[in-house]
């Protein structure tokens, strides 16, 4: 649409997101009770207020182990960089790792920008996860109802929202300890040295969850992740461990997944 | 409208104690971007899943050039925009294969142009888009406050037939401003303005907004003890009626 319906929201929108207040504001009137500039100010401050705190909801244990001056600064900036795309509040935060990796405004996180982005990624995994769709998930009755030489075609596949995640940095205690609602100092300084760690998020019925998986694991699931049958998964096990430990290690971690709600139902 | 988890089986667990609304904040109805098909799908497969009683959505615009400002944005009050918000509301409504009712908001700013008054602007709406009305009487009152508006002479100039529900809240001050912001308890002037609405309007489905600062239970249920005293005492014993 054109037109000066267009032209006014145009106006308005820019003058809502621009870093400084703008100094002209044609077409608002001002009067006796307050004057436009004070009248506009009511919706620049609203609009970077409700999304900062929306972000605020969304990275808890960030927000928490940066301190909120800096957390709320940081997602200022990330709101003139990548401003929400999406008609609802929940996905406005979804690009903030990347933000944090990627763009010169996070620079002032300093030595915190490493885990700072790692943690966002744990984060918006949680997020993703909790209201990811639902699904039926495979459980050990199912296992038990597969016909006998059948189990090397059963095939493998995640629940919805379930990721796995390759960090630099030690981050999960930092959301394990907001999750525990215990203080995140002594978590934010271990987080800052530099160490590799695996972590599995899932939703197990409503429960969101999050773990460190070993690298053997890790590389299952990863398999996993792209799509597997069992007896495929066997097999890769048997590669790093020979036939009969990896069958077992196979047998082992798919009892483990089975109980963790992890994998999904899917036809055999 | 998310994938799934806790927020939909709560919504289903409610849908079954209970008749359900459904009220939005973006379906863009004033916005000069194009209707969200997207989101028109989304909105159509929830009401048909959750079976809401009526759906609404704000009289305002929140996106522009794709860009969501999460804000309930004021609009000219002219004839074009009349013809543009109407034409849009009988859009999704088309799409949904229902009417819908648009909520009045609460604006901090004017427009010069501005050719309609509050009422006016509504009812016109309303009428070309044959659609519901969501009746906000604090938003008028603090429209009343902010811009001198008359709140009294917009309820009489309202389409009884077209009212789906009534809004009752209390707002913030900022500055000289008053500010929609659902934390504090309704004020006298809008309890008045309810009673006189009322009477006018019959005794229709009323909601009183908390979305922070929500006080213990106990005064929760005196407000609305005391909004349907009010409906109660102009029309009698019985369960408030909607137009939806």
């Amino acid at each position: 649409m054109s037109g000066p319906l267009a032209q006014r929201q145009r106006d308005f929108a820019a003058w809502l997101t621009a870093r400084e207040a703008p100094a002209e504001t044609p077409g608002l009137l001002s009067d006796a009770r307050a004057s436009a500039a004070q009248r506009l100010r009511v919706y620049r401050d609203a609009y970077a207020a409700r999304i900062v705190s929306a972000l605020r909801d969304d990275y808890p244990a960030l927000c928490g182990a940066l301190g909120q001056e800096r957390f709320d600064a940081l997602a200022r900036e990330y709101l003139h960089v990548f401003p929400s795309r999406h008609p609802s509040l929940r996905y406005a935060g979804a690009r903030l790792p990347e933000f944090i990796v990627g763009h010169a405004a996070a620079r002032e996180l300093g030595a915190s920008a490493a885990w700072a982005a790692d943690l966002a990624r744990l984060e918006l995994a949680v997020t993703d996860a909790f209201d990811a769709a639902d699904a039926q998930p495979l459980t050990r009755t199912d296992l038990g109802a597969l016909p006998p030489g059948s189990w090397h075609a059963l095939e493998l596949a995640l629940m919805p929202g379930a990721l796995l995640l390759a960090l630099g940095r030690p981050v999960r205690a930092l959301r394990a300890a907001h999750d525990a609602a215990q203080p995140l100092a002594q978590a934010a300084r271990a987080a800052l040295a530099p160490l590799a760690e695996r972590v599995l998020v899932w939703r197990s019925g409503e429960r969101v969850l999050h773990r460190e998986v070993g690298a053997e694991e890790h590389a299952l699931l990863a398999c996993v992740v792209r799509g597997v049958r069992f007896g495929e998964l066997c097999a890769l096990a048997a590669e790093a461990r020979g036939d009969e430990a990896g069958a077992a290690l196979a047998a082992s971690l798919l009892a483990r997944w089975v109980d963790d709600a992890l994998l999904r139902s899917v036809a055999a | 409208m998310l994938p799934g988890g806790r927020p939909l089986r709560i919504l289903g667990e409610v849908r079954e104690l209970a008749p359900l609304v459904l009220h939005g904040v973006s379906l863009d109805l004033g916005a000069s971007d194009a209707l969200d098909a997207h989101y028109l799908r989304e909105l159509a497969a929830l009401a048909q899943r959750f079976q809401p009683a009526w759906l609404s959505d704000h009289l305002c615009w929140t996106a522009q050039a794709g860009e969501h400002l999460h804000d309930l944005l004021p609009l000219p009050q002219t004839e074009e925009t009349v013809r543009h918000v109407a034409a849009r509301v009988r859009a999704v409504q088309d799409a949904l294969g229902r009417r819908i009712a648009i909520e009045n908001v609460s604006s901090y700013v004017r427009f010069a142009g501005d050719a309609l008054r509050e009422g006016e602007f509504l009812v016109a709406i309303s009428r070309e888009a044959d659609c519901g009305i969501l009746l906000d009487l604090n938003n008028l009152y603090v429209n009343a406050h902010n811009h001198g508006d008359d709140a009294e002479a917009a309820v009489a100039a309202l389409d009884p037939e077209r009212i789906f529900q009534i809004h009752l809240a209390g707002p913030s001050e900022a500055g000289a401003l008053l500010v929609d912001t659902h934390d504090h308890p309704v004020r006298d002037e809008v309890w008045t303005l309810f009673e006189r609405a009322i009477a006018r309007l019959g005794p229709v489905s009323t909601l009183i907004e908390w979305d922070d600062a929500i006080p213990p239970w106990e005064r929760v249920v005196a407000e609305a003890a005391r909004a349907r005293g009010i409906i109660e005492k102009a029309w009698g014993l019985g369960a408030p009626r909607s137009a939806a």
